[in-house]
């Protein structure tokens, strides 16, 4: 992950970036933010929680963190449990 | 009305939202039942497969979320776990379970207290999962838990109180609320609970495997509200022999 515009990504002017979401290997484009990619997903941005890299994500980093090359992103979400 | 951290409840019956057969029965049960505290677990999703979305229709009911960390081996998995719900739910509140071996389903007691202590202090309202053991339940009280929850019995195994005389110990001695938690299968066993002194149970199993789960979630309510109502007027002693009702002399007179 990383923030925009403050830190360059490994990728440089690479289009498209490879990353394992959920444990599946997927090619995304470049600066893709966190919130742009649950919503590419399909995946309700009130009900999940995001870790990168084995860090859980706060909420109000989700629009401005970028996905990074070789990043280990999951979401999770709520569960029947007891 | 029972107090937990800053929150009160009508209700001292909480509810899982596990094992039911479908969305719907689940909610009408959890309706049935009255709980205003409802768990649930987390789970990395399924990017290839719709699923119901859990969250939406709990959130829309009159009921309190505490998200568990069922799944986390050791307290640094379960400290990831209680941050990764304070993100999703937006809540504090967290049912901390740690319980390494499968087929028993036991609490690990020195993560827990590991964990317990860690979450406390960074602001969380804990609420371990236990065995009937009164000094951990002592230890987690100490370190800020906001109740605690021992078991009855192992973990969906609808044994009852197995664990009845350590419970009542647990339950004399205690300074925070006291839930029972795991191994309820019968309302008379909840009612059991209430009665000895416990501040509420937690049921889910009983009720998610019943043939009718909306009419048994009634029957735990019920059961929940008589027992806690039995305490409260206080129960008889215990005699070893029998003490008459009723008068024995002066009865007909010894006319036969």
């Amino acid at each position: 992950m990383s923030l925009n515009n403050t830190s360059p990504s490994i990728t440089g002017t690479t289009d498209f970036i490879r990353l394992v979401l959920n444990g599946t290997t997927v090619l995304l484009e470049s600066k893709l933010s966190l919130s742009r990619l649950l919503a590419i997903n399909n995946i309700d941005a009130e009900s999940v929680a995001i870790v990168v890299n084995d860090t859980v994500i706060p909420r109000s980093g989700w629009h401005h963190i970028t996905c990074q090359a070789n990043d280990r992103i999951n979401v999770f979400s709520a569960v029947a449990g007891g | 009305m029972l107090t937990i951290a800053d929150h009160q409840f009508k209700s001292r019956l909480f509810t899982g939202t596990g094992k039911f057969s479908d969305q719907q029965t689940m909610l009408s049960a959890l309706a049935a039942s009255q709980s205003q505290l409802v768990t649930l677990a987390m789970k990395r999703i399924n990017l290839h497969s719709k699923h119901d979305d859990l969250l939406a229709p709990l959130q829309s009911m009159d009921v309190k979320l505490l998200p568990n960390t069922a799944g986390a081996r050791n307290a640094k998995e379960a400290i990831f776990a209680a941050h990764l719900a304070r993100e999703m739910l937006a809540t504090t509140w967290i049912k901390l379970e740690i319980h390494p071996d499968p087929k028993y389903l036991m609490p690990d007691p020195v993560e827990t207290l590991l964990a317990a202590k860690q979450l406390c202090d960074e602001g969380f309202i804990v609420l371990p999962y236990v065995h009937a053991d009164p000094v951990l339940c002592r230890r987690l009280a100490e370190v800020g838990c906001a109740a605690v929850m021992p078991l009855g019995s192992p973990i969906g195994s609808n044994q009852g109180l197995a664990s009845e005389p350590f419970l009542k110990i647990i339950i004399e001695q205690a300074t925070v609320p006291v839930i029972i938690d795991a191994g309820i299968g019968a309302p008379s066993q909840a009612c059991r609970a209430m009665e000895m002194g416990a501040d509420a149970v937690l049921v889910n199993t009983a009720i998610a495997s019943s043939a009718n789960p909306i009419k048994m979630a009634q029957c735990f309510a019920q059961a929940v509200n008589a027992g806690r109502q039995a305490y409260e007027a206080g129960l008889g002693h215990v005699n070893q022999h029998a003490h008459a009702s009723s008068p024995l002399t002066g009865f007909l007179g010894g006319r036969l």
